[in-house]
């Protein structure tokens, strides 16, 4: 496995371009980034300049156009549809803006999706769901429907989602951005508090008071770093 | 808003649909469809269930007949003799009136060919009593039920073509069996007594030498007087009954007379085979309802954009709805006329398979009926566009709700869905068995030998000679003569005469005495009787068992021999040795004792898989009567429907008034009969097919609107980590389930189904066919998973980056 201070995520002349009814959107040009095992990441910029587009391609939701991509020293660039499913599984849990809860499941049932997509006995699926959703604080509302949850608890419970299948980094695109300032502050510390577990964390955020949370900022203007990539 | 839909709502909804071609096309076609199945079945329904028969007071006609049990188990319902025609006619205080009628077929020659026609011999009154009159002349008197009377009335028909509409026809005579009779009457064009046709009415004979024996030939039809039961009409008869038995104590001890509603009598066996065509057809449409309304629903969703912008402008949700509703009204009025030349090609087609059936097309003239005719489109039409109305309506809360969550849909939702899908399929599940069973039967019946080689055979009835003066022998040289002459036709091999038509279920029968076998008390053997020439066995290519067959010295003054098949050497002789035996008819005191010197397999002659047991064959060259019909068959190597005229030819040549029933093939005979379970099985096939295409349907529509509806979950998940295939799997499964779950129900469902069919088919269901069921099963789900496949595998396509998306 990996220690703390090794790169986990290596990007090397990043981009993607996107081609919609013959316009080509550069969203990314030749972005280089390291983020090491254990560091917390705030990425920032103005609204269109790439960020969600970065996160889906560390998150292995999307493939660069250009560049090349290295997760846990494996190059994972040119891997299938099936392979990049496995590895999303495996290595990255994921927070959302939107929490994107599944409203036909239970909350357990929520937190335990991830797992069932990796074969895990039931009995380790329950366990490591009471655990995750004991770090949360959202152990008492198991069989709960999303829809009967607020808003902060959902994205509770989506935290507990994306810790409790153990991943390698968390990625969480502007998670407080559906919550008001008392929640998003809850959601904040409850990634703090993973962070100071051992957590790596990429976190996309336009609000300065929580990305000085994060050990390092990083800046996107127009697809490409501002600041000097990798410099920690 | 008073008034929600107005023209230009129907204006703007028939534009709005345009713009949908493919929705409103399937949407169009499926209205269609369910609309005309249902009107026609509900017009064949209305035609026997409900409408009134057409006659005066129909509600207090009654069918008299008589049961002639011998024991209690089983009723024997029987025609009336014309002494209780007569006593009853006399003497009842509960009936204002009552008339007989028995059909026949009568020669009719003169102004024009030899022509048998249908006709019916009546009771004086009988017109009257059921409400109808001549529209010229009259109908028959008392005075002429003799056999002298030589009247006759005629059918509008037989008016037309024979006399060309002559006003003066009451003067002329019409040649009826060689016999000259006056024309008193002529009906009005389409009439019929009781969904007989018939072309001539004759004066029943009733005088009093016909009033004595225990032939019972005749239909009857009461008029109960005003006020009475049914349970005094049963006691009257009754009594009327017991001083029959005083008179004449062999004929009429046991025989109790049975008093019927005549719908009842004339329709009531139809009405479980309606009945059950109507749930069939209802459970159809409800199928396609239900499909139109996911496909309404998937519209809805489709149509979401439209609909926001249109509230977000200031629309009022009503005028929103209203829309809908009026989308669904222009789906009604463009599926009505279609719709109506649907349910009349139906029934025509229905009709051409069973020409017995007594309701065709011309039933949807009719206003009730095309009331249902708009009734089934507007509701289906409705029903197409109600879920979109709700869904429209629905919509509306939720943009007032704000966008609270991303999750997609209920359990609810889902499992009521589910349920739908799964009673779809239950019920297809049960047609598909019931007509695979059907059609595997009628297979069976035509694969059946049947005791003969129906190809390469034509066959002619002809009509009965009433010519009264000829002999056995003058009988059996015309037969001589004719088939002399058919012989003579290039192309026939052999010709012979049989007495059967090989019409479904028609036999003749005798009683029958075995020689040194007393009857026990109170019992009488019976055998189906034919009268045949020599050479018949050789034309069907009926396998001889034992013995010989006739030949040409089995005529009148030599030895009287028969010839028997299995089953009346099996069990009327019970093993004895057949060939040896001595038979005789029962019937007639000096009819004379026979040999049997041959035995045949069986023939199934009145109708494939009918089997008629024990039957006696005689020589017509040497036994006939006036009565016993005959029937040419000639085998031919070639087609045998090209010998029909030279056959007809050749019966005129040897008897120039001879009237031919018709000439046809006896493979068209055997396939005539049939006709009732050939077109149950395609009934129940059809509909079996248009509920598995719809359930088929129904699949790929539920799954794609998943796919549609879920695309946000879906992307989720594979973000997660769901792979390429198991987001597959779950989609095929989540649409393929409920349809299994159904599948089972219907396995289930189909056990009764099959049970209940056993009253319905001449050929038994048996356990093995249980691999049929199985069948079903397997190209069911094989079927639906290629169904839910073809939209499941957008499911892959779908981008996990989706769920970055707010
Ligand atoms: N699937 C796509 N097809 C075409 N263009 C896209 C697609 N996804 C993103 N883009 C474009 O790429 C650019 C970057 O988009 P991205 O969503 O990464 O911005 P962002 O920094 O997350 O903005 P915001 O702060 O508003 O969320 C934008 O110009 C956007 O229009
Ligand atoms: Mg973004």
């Amino acid at each position: 496995m990996t220690t703390p201070g090794d790169a986990l995520i290596t990007l090397e002349g990043l981009g993607k371009t996107f081609l919609t009814d013959e316009v080509e959107t550069r969203a990314l040009v030749d972005v280089s980034l390291t983020v090491a095992v254990g560091e917390f990441v705030a990425i920032s910029g103005p609204s269109g300049c790439g960020k969600t587009t970065l996160l889906s391609i560390l998150g292995l939701l999307d493939t660069p156009s250009a560049g090349r991509y290295r997760l846990a020293g494996e190059d994972v660039t040119g891997l299938t549809a099936t392979e990049r499913a496995r590895v999303r599984n495996r290595q990255i849990g994921f927070i959302f803006q939107a929490f994107n809860l599944i409203g036909e499941l239970t909350v357990e049932e929520n937190v335990a999706l991830p797992l069932t997509y990796r074969g895990m006995t039931v009995t380790e699926q329950r366990e490591r769901v009471a655990d995750a959703l004991a770090r949360v604080g959202m152990s008492h509302r198991l069989k709960h429907y999303p829809a009967q949850l607020s808003g902060g608890q959902q994205q509770r419970v989506a935290v507990a989602r994306a810790v409790a299948g153990k991943p390698a980094i968390l990625l969480a695109d502007e998670p407080t951005g559906n919550l008001d300032s008392a929640n998003g502050e809850q959601v904040m510390a409850l990634l703090a508090a993973l962070h100071g577990a051992g957590s790596t964390i990429c976190m996309v955020t336009h609000d300065p008071r929580y990305a000085r949370l994060a050990d390092r900022e990083v800046h996107l203007f127009d697809g490409a770093l501002a600041a000097p990539a990798g410099a920690a | 808003m008073t008034r929600p839909i107005r023209a230009a709502t129907l204006v703007h909804a028939a534009r709005m649909l345009r713009r949908r071609p493919a929705f409103a096309g399937f949407a169009l076609a499926l209205v269609t469809v369910g609309a005309a199945a249902a009107t026609a079945i509900l017009a064949v329904a209305h035609a026997t269930l409900l409408r009134p028969l057409p006659y005066r007071q129909p509600e207090a006609l009654h069918d008299l007949a008589v049961d002639l049990r011998q024991s209690a188990r089983v009723a024997q319902r029987s025609a009336i003799s014309a002494r209780e025609l007569v006593a009853w006619r006399g003497a009842s205080r509960t009936l204002a009136a009552v008339g007989g009628y028995a059909p026949t077929t009568v020669a009719v020659t003169g102004n024009g060919s030899a022509e048998a026609v249908a006709g019916m011999l009546v009771s004086a009154g009988l017109f009257e009593l059921v409400g109808a009159s001549p529209q010229l002349g009259r109908e028959f008197r008392r005075d002429e039920e003799v056999a002298t009377s030589a009247v006759a009335v005629i059918s509008e028909r037989l008016w037309a073509t024979r006399f060309a509409r002559d006003p003066a026809v009451l003067q002329r005579t019409l040649m009826v069996d060689n016999e000259a009779r006056q024309i008193v009457g002529v009906m009005p064009a389409r009439f019929s007594l009781f969904f007989q046709p018939a072309d001539v009415w004759l004066p029943m004979v009733l005088s009093a030498d016909r009033l004595r024996g225990p032939v019972r030939t005749f239909s009857a039809v009461g008029r109960l007087r005003p006020g009475v039961s049914a349970a005094q009409l049963a006691t009257d008869l009754a009594q009327l009954e017991a001083t029959l038995v005083q008179e004449e104590p062999d004929v009429y001890r046991g025989a109790t007379p049975v008093a019927t509603p005549l719908r009842e009598a004339l329709l009531g066996n139809q009405r479980a085979t309606i009945s059950i065509l109507l749930v069939a057809v209802l459970l159809l449409v409800g199928i396609g309802a239900m499909n139109v309304a996911g496909l309404s629903a998937a519209d809805a969703v489709a149509q979401q954009t439209t609909t926001m912008m249109r509230l977000a402008l200031g629309a009022h949700p009503v005028h929103v709805m209203s829309l809908r509703v009026a989308e669904g009204a222009v789906l009604a009025l463009l599926a009505l006329p279609p719709a109506l030349a649907g349910a009349a090609l139906l029934l025509a087609a229905a009709r051409a398979l069973n020409p017995g059936l007594i309701v065709g097309p011309e039933a949807l003239a009719d206003l009730p009926v095309i009331a249902y005719a708009v009734g089934a489109v507007a509701v289906m039409g409705v029903l197409t566009m109600l879920p979109a109305a709700l869904a429209d309506a629905r919509l509306e809360i939720a943009s007032l709700a704000g966008a609270a969550s991303k999750a997609t849909g209920t359990r609810r939702e889902r499992a009521s869905r589910d349920v739908i899908l799964g009673a779809q399929v239950a019920i297809t599940v049960v047609l598909l068995v019931a007509a695979t069973l059907l059609t595997r039967n009628l297979g069976a019946l035509l694969d059946r030998w049947p005791g003969f080689e129906q190809r390469g055979v034509v066959v002619a009835p002809l009509a009965p000679s009433r010519a009264a003066r000829e002999t056995v022998q003058d009988r059996a040289r015309r037969v001589e003569r004719i088939l002399a002459e058919v012989q003579q036709v290039p192309g026939v091999a052999h010709a012979a005469t049989i007495q059967t038509r090989f019409v479904l279920n028609e036999n003749m029968q005798s009683a029958i005495d075995i020689d040194g076998r007393p009857a026990e008390a109170g019992s009488q053997l019976t055998a189906n009787i034919r009268h045949v020439s020599p050479a018949i066995f050789a034309v069907l290519k009926t396998r001889l068992v034992a013995g010989r067959t006739f030949d040409e010295t089995d005529r009148e003054g030599a030895r009287v021999v028969a010839v028997v098949n299995e089953s009346f050497a099996r069990q009327l002789l019970a093993g004895a040795p057949p060939l040896g035996a001595r038979i005789r008819r029962a019937n007639r005191a000096d009819a004379p004792w026979m040999d049997i010197v041959g035995v045949v397999e069986d023939v199934a002659d009145a109708g494939a898989g009918v089997a008629l047991g024990p039957t006696l064959y005689v020589s017509y060259l040497q036994q006939n009567t006036p009565t016993a019909r005959v029937t040419v068959v000639a085998r031919t190597p070639g087609d045998p429907a090209a010998l029909a005229d030279p056959v007809r030819r050749a019966i005129w040549r040897a008897d120039p008034d001879q009237a031919i029933e018709s000439t046809l093939p006896l493979e068209a005979l055997v396939a005539r009969s049939v006709a009732e379970p050939r077109l149950r099985a395609m009934l129940v096939g059809l509909f079996g097919a248009s509920g598995l295409l719809l359930v088929l349907t129904g699949v790929h529509a539920t799954t794609q609107h998943a796919v549609v509806r879920r695309t946000r979950e879906i992307g989720i998940r594979s973000a997660l980590g769901a792979t390429p295939r198991s987001l597959l799997v779950d989609t095929l499964v989540g649409s393929v389930r409920p349809a299994i779950i159904g599948l089972g129900a219907g396995v289930v469902l189909a056990v009764p189904t099959v049970a209940g069919l056993q009253a319905y088919v001449r050929e038994p269901v048996r356990p093995s066919d249980a691999p049929v069921v199985l069948l079903v099963v397997i190209v069911f789900v094989v079927l639906a998973l290629i169904a839910a496949w073809l939209p499941a595998r957008h499911a892959i396509r779908i981008s996990p980056t989706i769920a970055m998306r707010a």
